[in-house]
């Protein structure tokens, strides 16, 4: 019997021993599907002919293998439950490293040559070739698996990126447990997930290192948003230098994300108005020419408050004739906006739209307009399923609204805004608990 | 070649009374059900038993894993259903992966839910892995419910224990399972053709062979062992 390990220690181990006693069809057949993201059987039965041209992988041998506990086959083809994979691949890579490299070639190669049935299949398709060349070529790998961050599909880009972290993640082992792009997926997943704190810690080794590259820009936005203090003189800095990079390597997509979130802080560092309002114009712009629907929702938002609060100034208690006569304008702008995060099926743009509307429908004092907007929101912010900022932004705006509609005599308008407002707090909790 | 959904092997027909006695429930009254395990619990054949024991009860059953669909979450695989679904009522229909790419999930999941009312037959639904990618979202999960509830359907879903199952899925049935003793196997051993004529000093001694000092062995190992025994 071949050893895996000199004593078998977890059950993937020793079901890895007696696998690989079997017949030698069947162990090759389960070692170049141990490198696998998927693989129909044809493909896998000409990836062993390919890399053992003495071995042929027959019915029989495929249907014997597909009997294998931790063999799991779908329409996209068969793959193998991930631990089993790790050790699996670890052996083969052990045994033959050149034979291994070539396995993992082949299988770019194959992947190289699909013909993608639409532009997102063509991105599927470079995540997996990304994946691998971590076995061929890890600095080759880790630049594409950059690549292929960046041009990430419009719709469901937050799920779609989490796709390419767990494909890293897979290869970690070959691209290096420690190495900035593992840490870079690693921060990222942590940063989705709203753990702040351990994204934060990822990031920072990120940075430690010197290339100037697309780790590094990302990097600068996501590690500063994750610190904790996000009045520190610092993140605003860290910010800038990811705009300022991002521009240099032409990541447009981070270049748009970073600038939109330098906008919002320095509103918060008390930074003219005039000032936000021509960064939020040209974010517009960009965002434009990256003809990218769900920047484009976010950058005209930004651009329509940062307008509004221009207007109104930040303690937002005295509406001029001016800004009365514009909001109108500015409020189709922020409807035009939710229309684009609809589209893009963007739930917390959405919800941070539709508390911007309340907001200066409260400016204006048309207290039953911004009901009709906290309700929509309420309604759409069971759907989110995360804790978001955004939840107690809305409670703020319920509890600002109920104050005025209190003072303006308005007592039945003023309960339900204390309905949404509780509404909101209970969402909040549900998210956090 | 696809291992058929409802292929069940023999060696994976160790005692899961408790998924058996979970499914039975569930077609009595449609939610939402988990079986949770880790990667060696042996979740895709228990997922198998459940589903045989639903297509039993008169639930065909429609499964779907993280390998059917392009991205594992739960829009794609609500997507994928009704791409199943719809072509049997409509031939001439745009498929729904085209048309609600780009909607919220609760949009998908209504139009699932009308399709699955609408139904003569009515079906059970099986996600696989619900977790491959990431721990579902409480909306997802509670999707999820929505669509059991409006729709009348049981739903089976298997995941690891890592997510916190018990607070994302309120109200939800929820199965662990389970590592085997020497009994769970020996019954499976039993009731199998090939091992069901071994005496019982070969059944013990191939049972040493399984547990070793150990009283519960995990079913991936339970399987492995089996399955060489009668290759």
């Amino acid at each position: 019997m071949t050893t895996v390990t000199n004593e078998a220690s977890n059950p993937f181990e020793m079901a890895a021993e007696i696998f690989l006693s079997q017949s030698s069809a069947i162990v090759r057949g389960g070692l170049a599907l141990s490198l696998s993201v998927t693989i129909e059987p044809d493909q896998l039965q000409a990836l062993v002919r390919r890399l053992w041209p003495d071995t042929a992988l027959t019915e029989v041998e495929l249907s014997e293998l597909i009997d294998w506990p931790f063999v799991i086959a779908g329409q996209s083809g068969w793959s193998m439950l991930q631990p089993m994979a790790r050790v699996l691949s670890t052996y083969f890579r052990d045994a033959d490293q050149v034979l291994f490299t070539s396995a993992h070639e082949l299988l770019a190669s194959m992947e190289k040559s699909r013909t993608p049935s639409d532009e997102l299949d063509d991105w599927f398709i470079s995540g997996r070739t990304a994946y691998y060349l971590a076995g061929v070529d890890p600095t080759v790998s880790a630049g594409q698996f950059g690549e292929v961050f960046e041009h990430a599909p419009v719709v469901d880009r937050t799920s779609c990126r989490v796709w390419l972290a767990g494909l890293v993640d897979r290869q970690s082992h070959l691209l290096g447990d420690t190495s900035r792009t593992v840490s870079f997926f690693r921060g990222f997943r942590h940063y989705v997930s709203g753990n702040r704190r351990a994204a934060a810690r990822e990031f920072t080794r990120v940075l430690a290192g010197e290339d100037a590259d697309i780790y590094r820009a990302i990097s600068l936005h996501l590690g500063a948003l994750s610190i904790r203090s996000q009045m520190a003189e610092n993140v605003v800095d860290m910010i800038r230098q990811s705009v300022e990079l991002s521009e240099k390597l032409r990541l447009g997509v981070n270049e748009v994300m970073a600038r939109q979130s330098l906008i919002w802080l320095l509103l918060r560092h008390g930074t003219p108005k005039t000032d936000l309002i021509s960064l939020a114009e040209y974010n517009v712009e960009r965002s434009k020419s990256l003809a990218d629907r769900n920047l484009l929702g976010w950058t005209r938002r930004t651009y329509a408050v940062m307008q509004w609060l221009n207007l109104v100034g930040d303690t937002r208690d005295h509406v001029t004739e001016e800004a009365r006569s514009e909001a109108p304008s500015l409020l189709g702008d922020l409807s035009e906006a939710l229309a684009l995060a609809e589209a893009t099926d963007d739930p917390e743009t959405v919800l941070f739209i539709l508390n911007d509307r309340a907001s200066i429908f409260c400016d204006l004092a048309e207290l039953e307009d911004a009901e009709i907007e906290l309700e929509a929101a309420l309604d759409r912010a069971g759907g989110l399923g995360y804790a978001s900022r955004v939840l107690a932004s809305l409670g703020k705006t319920c509890g600002r609204a109920a104050i005025l509609a209190r003072s303006a005599g308005k007592n039945n308008l003023a309960t339900q805004f204390r309905r949404l407002s509780s509404g909101f707090r209970r969402l909040e909790d549900r998210y956090v608990s | 070649m696809k291992r058929s959904p409802a292929h069940v092997l023999w060696w994976s027909r160790v005692d899961r009374q408790a998924v058996i006695e979970a499914v039975q429930a569930l077609v009595r009254e449609p939610k939402l059900l988990g079986l949770i395990g880790d990667d060696a619990s042996g979740l895709a054949e228990a997922a198998s038993l459940a589903q045989e024991e639903l297509e039993r009860l008169g639930r065909k059953c429609l499964r779907v894993s993280d390998l059917d669909v392009r991205l594992p979450t739960l829009k794609y695989r609500m997507l994928e259903l009704l791409n199943e679904l719809v072509p049997l009522r409509q031939p001439s229909a745009v498929p729904p992966t085209l048309l609600l790419a780009s909607s919220a999930l609760s949009n998908v999941r209504a139009s699932l839910s009308n399709v699955l009312s609408s139904l003569s037959n009515p079906v059970s639904l099986i996600f696989d892995r619900l977790d491959s990618q990431e721990c579902p979202r409480r909306n997802e999960v509670f999707e999820l419910q929505e669509l059991a509830r409006v729709s009348n359907t049981p739903i089976l879903f298997t995941g690891e224990s890592r997510c916190e199952w018990h607070s994302l899925a309120h109200g939800a049935s929820l199965v662990q399972l389970q590592s085997f003793d020497r009994a769970d196997v020996r019954a499976c051993m039993l009731s199998a053709p090939p091992l069901a004529a071994w005496n019982n000093a070969r059944i013990d001694g191939v049972l040493d062979r399984i547990f070793g000092n150990s009283t519960r062995v995990s079913p991936l190992e339970v399987f492995t062992h089996l399955k060489v025994l009668t290759t």
